[in-house]
């Protein structure tokens, strides 16, 4: 356990460096956008070179990074000079929020989905939900998202459309995620539940006189955690990363947007603090998953 | 099970109400939409007008700009500007006090004047507003004397801009970098908070007693709060107005104007923008574009009418020079220029040596094609404009290479590298000095000119126009400098500017100021 | 009976001897008649390939021409499926879209599920430090957002569409290297591998012949769903300047600049999205019917 902890240090390390060399080799200067915007003499340029340590060698760059790392000091933004620290913890929640409730809501969908369309397998109830688990994958968050709000947020007047503050601001955007990334689960769900239904300890729970139901629930549904543990980790993580079209859509703060703005602003310690941070949040999600797999399927673990 | 499916029925319930709750605006309270969120919204640094809009309300200028042109006293109540036009002496009134206590007068003048000029503050906007500034002096405790290196005609518009905002030096010195977010002025409305990303809030001021003449209102104003929310997604806009959640929404896209405009319970209100029409910039450092013709070609072969049509609905006028129709100092005799003539393209094409030798409709010359690599930037339009732009040109045999550029500083560094033959900006200001940001020499490196034009004659005329006192002799000297340019064929003049702007019936009293941009707030009542 | 540590190597000498059976590497386990599901993906697929290929030829329409008269227009004899905001036809772009959208969204899920292919098995079969440095490896590009590891490729590889699905490609990789390693892993301990082992198969063999049909069911329902995935990423970074550059018509790209008219215009979206949506669809249900003739345990 403490071993999987410490595994996760050089994965740090790596994401560490790997952003590092990201920005800078993403063709872009914030020194010369800034100078450029405030008038743009070369004085001020190499000033502003000086007061970023842009003018120093990469190693030396890279070893203070380093070390601005190890004190949890990310720096401040280029742009709007907040501290990037407070940025995150500004914008984090939104983010984490909507992610888990997306999340939430993906399971629970790709679950009924995934489960009758295996309980039924080859009838109409099984090509039914599989073509709205397709349906799901295939239509573009920024359209469903669009959907939504004028369905539910203009023409019923039930949900707002946009911001944060109640869970209510949450349904719309999660659901437009949730639809999204419950087809991938549905159909994992399905794949595995048809592997597992005819195997013969299915067939004795079956023979023990259990409800097709219980038999789900306690057996096979047991066997399928691990994948689909595995799977919500993945999606959670690209929720983190990705929410940014969301976020757009229904004008929400987060991490999503935070980090294509500094992305295209070419703001690099906010890039480089707000990697940092959903890779902390991912690979904690991620160990989590990992516990609880070695929980369900402990042969896993031994390896 | 049952009892559980009571609980949820009940909590939901309660969810919505509170929602209902939340978001019901009563009277007193409006939410206004911006659209994209500014990376500084601190005044004397950012460079984006959408700060303004809500700061307009935060700081009061020292002098205000009627849209009738004419300047009015704000927090100068009378102002002298000297025989050469390098002093003006502001007279400011006595009985004003900013939002945290502190008394306004001369040395918060200074203060403020400096910050905007030292140049750790990196003031983008508001330092080129103040021009060859030279010094503020503070004469007595309410007269303010600001010198100039050389005459700058421009400074009374420049005061009347909230980029030259008043700000309290008691905040401005305990806050220093921070102080975006925690902005005290003398203006209306307080500043209350701001959440990047997510709002701005202002509350009203309730010692406000120093409007301006032209207001029917003094005193006090009527809006209790405003909070500011920010649309990215211009899909959206009209559905937030449409829904309620908001009563005021600005840039609403085209496509959805004229639904609002017939709806009763909506009104649009256009407002055109002063300053310069959207416009691609010719390079003329680089083939083919550093040939007059090529440049003219592109201009005769350009339907300026069909892309105002096609883009913009008809809600935005063609442009033909580079000032918009609303901007003081505009000279209609650019419209006669270049008038859209396909067939005088062609001759010039023709004789600049550009033919279509092997018959695929674009024009070569030396063995090369004539491909112009266009820089579209994605908001504002112009891939659209860039679309309909490509088509027209293939009817006269030039091919635009086309390229869009996501975000504001690729869009400045491309500029900077130098690859490309069309690149289009804009820029909004009521004073036509504007011009000198785009078109004199010395900002070729680092500026905004992006046409790369280094003429002395037009850099003679751009100073002339600064220095210049008299208005008339202004208006003189820039129809001079509109016409050069448009001789030079340095740009290719797109449209004119005009904000959309989207309410609700129940607004009333919203209006827009000088700038085109930014609303008066202080008189707007919500039924 | 103690756990006995994996053998990894035998000192018997592997060569070819008859019988020696060839690899079939789609071992036919039903019937073509008997799999309905895939006959009607592959008619669907078939279908929009169809039209994306012939329907330019048949038609001899127009996607680019813009026609300022005829825009925003509805269904009507001259355009079937209507004008968009440019008065341009609905349904010669959509034809046009799927030749730049298909093959690009198929490159996308090839980048990933190739090499993903090929270093999942590796690591899965090897284990020891090999096996340590692709986990590693894999769980910094997971860990990594996705967005900012498609603009490096991107950056690194130049603009353009095809440029943007290799980049949306890689982005996806690590998924599929975690899948394969884990069921490699797993499978590698299986009897089966053993006594393959035992009898003399070289380790090529072993992959091919007996992990990777089991590997590829996992796979496949992945891959079938990320075809549509590709070509909505190839839209989100449309999005960001990158990809298809105007007036390139290309599905992605359609629906993010038909939404603003979605009210007044809502052919300018639905149609292709509704072709993709198809596209997705008929992958899909051929991805589960060669999934189905693969997998020797569904039954």
């Amino acid at each position: 356990m403490t071993q999987r902890v410490l595994g996760t240090l050089p994965t740090f390390l790596g994401i560490a460096t790997l952003v590092f060399l990201a920005v800078r080799v993403l063709s872009g200067d914030p020194a010369s956008v800034l100078a450029a915007q405030a008038g743009g003499s070369s004085a001020l340029l190499n000033q502003l070179r000086t007061q970023y340590g842009l003018d120093k060698p990469l190693s030396t760059q890279y070893l203070a990074y380093l070390s601005d790392i190890a004190r949890l000091d990310l720096g401040r933004s280029i742009f709007t000079g907040q501290s990037v620290a407070a940025m995150i913890a500004q914008q984090a929640p939104a983010t984490l929020a909507l992610a888990t409730t997306a999340i939430v809501l993906a399971v629970a969908l790709g679950l009924v989905l995934g489960i009758l369309a295996a309980m039924h397998q080859g009838t109409w109830i099984d090509r039914v939900c599989m073509g709205i688990a397709v349906l799901g994958v295939s239509v573009p968050i920024a359209l469903s998202g669009l959907l939504l709000i004028l369905a539910f947020s203009l023409a019923l007047r039930w949900l707002p459309a946009t911001g944060q503050g109640t869970p209510l601001h949450l349904v719309l955007p999660a659901t437009a995620m949730g639809l999204a990334s419950s087809g991938s689960i549905a159909r994992v769900v399905r794949t595995q539940l048809l592997e597992v239904l005819d195997k013969d300890y299915i067939r004795v729970a079956r023979a023990k006189g259990l409800s097709e139901i219980q038999v789900l629930i306690r057996h096979a549904l047991r066997t399928t955690l691990p994948t689909l543990l595995n799977l919500v980790g993945l999606q959670f993580g690209f929720m983190l990363g990705g929410a940014v079209i969301t976020e757009s859509v229904f004008a929400r703060q987060g991490l999503g947007r935070t980090l294509v703005e500094a992305i295209l602003y070419y703001d690099y310690p906010v890039i480089q603090g707000t990697v940092l941070v959903s890779a902390a949040i991912y690979t904690g999600i991620n160990l989590i998953v990992d516990l609880a797999h070695c929980y369900f399927d402990p042969t896993v673990c031994e390896r | 099970m049952r009892h559980t499916l009571r609980i949820m029925a009940v909590g939901i319930c309660l969810l919505l109400v509170a929602g209902a709750c939340r978001a019901a605006t009563g009277q007193g309270r409006l939410v206004y939409g911006l659209t994209l969120s500014p990376s500084s919204i601190d005044p004397h640094v950012g460079a984006s007008s959408e700060l303004g809009i809500p700061l307009t309300s935060v700081y009061d200028p020292l002098v205000w700009l009627t849209l009738e042109g004419e300047f009015v006293p704000g927090l100068a109540e009378r102002w002298q500007i000297s025989q050469d036009g390098t002093s003006y002496t502001f007279y400011l009134r006595q009985d004003v006090t900013f939002h945290d206590g502190t008394p306004f007068n001369a040395d918060a003048v200074c203060v403020n004047l400096d910050r905007i000029a030292n140049p750790e503050t990196r003031s983008a906007k508001a330092r080129s507003l103040l021009g060859p500034y030279d010094a503020c002096e503070v004469a007595d405790e309410y007269t303010a004397r600001v010198t100039f290196t050389s005459p700058y005609a421009p400074f009374l518009s420049a005061a009347s801009q909230v980029y030259l905002a008043m700000a309290s030096p008691t905040a401005l010195a305990k806050w220093g970098d921070e102080y975006q977010f925690h902005q005290v002025g003398t203006g209306p409305f307080t500043f209350k908070e701001y959440t990047p990303n997510d709002q701005i809030t202002l509350e009203r001021n309730p010692d406000y007693q120093w409007a301006p003449s032209f207001f029917a209102r003094q005193g006090p104003p009527s809006l209790n709060e405003i909070e500011f929310r920010f649309f990215v997604d211009a899909a959206t806009r009209s559905p937030a107005l449409e829904s309620g959640q908001v009563q005021v929404m600005g840039e609403i896209p085209p496509a959805d104007a004229a639904r609002l405009d017939a709806d009763p319970d909506f009104q649009l209100i256009t407002v055109p923008v002063p300053g310069l029409s959207l416009q691609m910039y010719l390079n003329t450092e680089r083939a083919p574009t550093d040939d007059i013709r090529v440049r003219q070609a592109l201009l005769y072969a350009a339907d300026r009418q069909e892309i105002v049509d096609v883009v913009f609905m008809g809600y935005s006028p063609p442009a033909y020079g580079p000032l918009t129709r609303v901007t003081w100092g505009y000279t209609d005799s650019v419209e006669s220029m270049y008038p859209f003539d396909p067939d005088r393209a062609r001759a010039l094409l023709d004789e600049a040596g550009w033919v279509d030798s092997n018959g695929d409709g674009i024009r070569e010359r030396d063995g090369q094609r004539l491909a112009l690599q266009t820089i579209l930037s994605s908001w504002g339009f112009v891939p659209e404009v860039g679309q309909v732009l490509k088509q027209q040109y293939e009817q006269v045999g030039i091919e635009l290479d086309m390229q869009v550029i996501a975000a504001y500083p690729a869009l400045v560094q491309t500029a900077a590298e130098g690859n490309y033959h069309l690149i289009p900006f804009t820029l909004s200001s009521s004073d036509p000095s504007i011009l000198d940001s785009t078109f004199y020499s010395s900002n070729v490196e680092g500026g905004f000119n992006w046409s790369k034009v280094r003429d002395p004659e037009l850099d003679h005329l751009l100073d002339l126009g600064i220095q210049a006192q008299d208005a008339v002799e202004r208006a003189r000297i820039y129809a001079q400098i509109q016409e050069r340019i448009m001789e030079e064929a340095l740009i290719l003049p797109i449209r004119d500017y005009v904000n959309l702007n989207g309410a609700s019936s129940s607004v009333e009293g919203l209006r827009f100021d000088a700038q085109g941009w930014f609303p008066w707030l202080y008189g707007v009542e919500v039924k | 009976m103690a756990k006995s540590p994996p053998v990894r190597s035998y000192p018997i000498p592997t060569r070819k001897h008859p019988p020696y059976r060839p690899i079939p590497i789609l071992p036919r386990r039903r019937a073509w008649y008997q799999m309905p599901d895939a006959i009607a993906g592959l008619v669907l697929l078939g279908l929009v390939l169809c039209l994306a290929a012939l329907g330019p030829v048949l038609t001899g329409c127009d996607p680019n021409t813009i026609h300022a008269e005829t825009r925003l227009q509805g269904p009507t004899s001259q355009y079937w499926l209507g004008t968009d905001q440019f008065g341009r036809d609905v349904m010669c772009r959509t034809f046009y879209g799927g030749r730049v959208s298909l093959p690009v969204g198929l490159l996308a899920v090839v980048t990933a599920l190739l090499p993903g292919l090929w270093l999942g098995l590796i690591a899965g079969y090897q284990g020891g430090w090999v096996d340590a440095l692709v986990v590693r490896v894999t769980d910094i590009m997971l860990a990594f957002p996705s967005i900012l590891l498609a603009l490096l490729i991107i950056a690194w590889l130049g603009a353009g569409v095809q440029n943007a699905m290799i980049a949306v490609g890689l982005a996806a990789m690590p998924r599929y290297i975690r899948v394969v390693r884990a069921n490699t892993a797993r499978l590698e301990r299986a009897w089966f591998v053993r006594a393959a082992r035992i009898v003399g198969c070289t380790d090529t063999r072993i992959l091919i012949r007996h992990i990777l049909p089991n590997v590829l069911p996992a796979i496949i329902a992945l891959a079938a769903l990320d075809i549509g995935w590709a070509i909505l990423s190839g839209a989100a970074l449309s999005f960001l300047g990158l990809g298809a550059q105007p007036p390139m018509a290309e599905w992605g790209a359609m629906i993010d600049q038909g939404r603003g008219f979605l009210r007044q215009a809502p052919w300018i979206v639905l149609v292709p999205g509704a072709m993709m949506t198809i596209t997705v669809l008929a992958v899909n249900l051929m991805g589960d019917g060669l999934r189905d003739a693969l997998d020797p345990r569904i039954r």
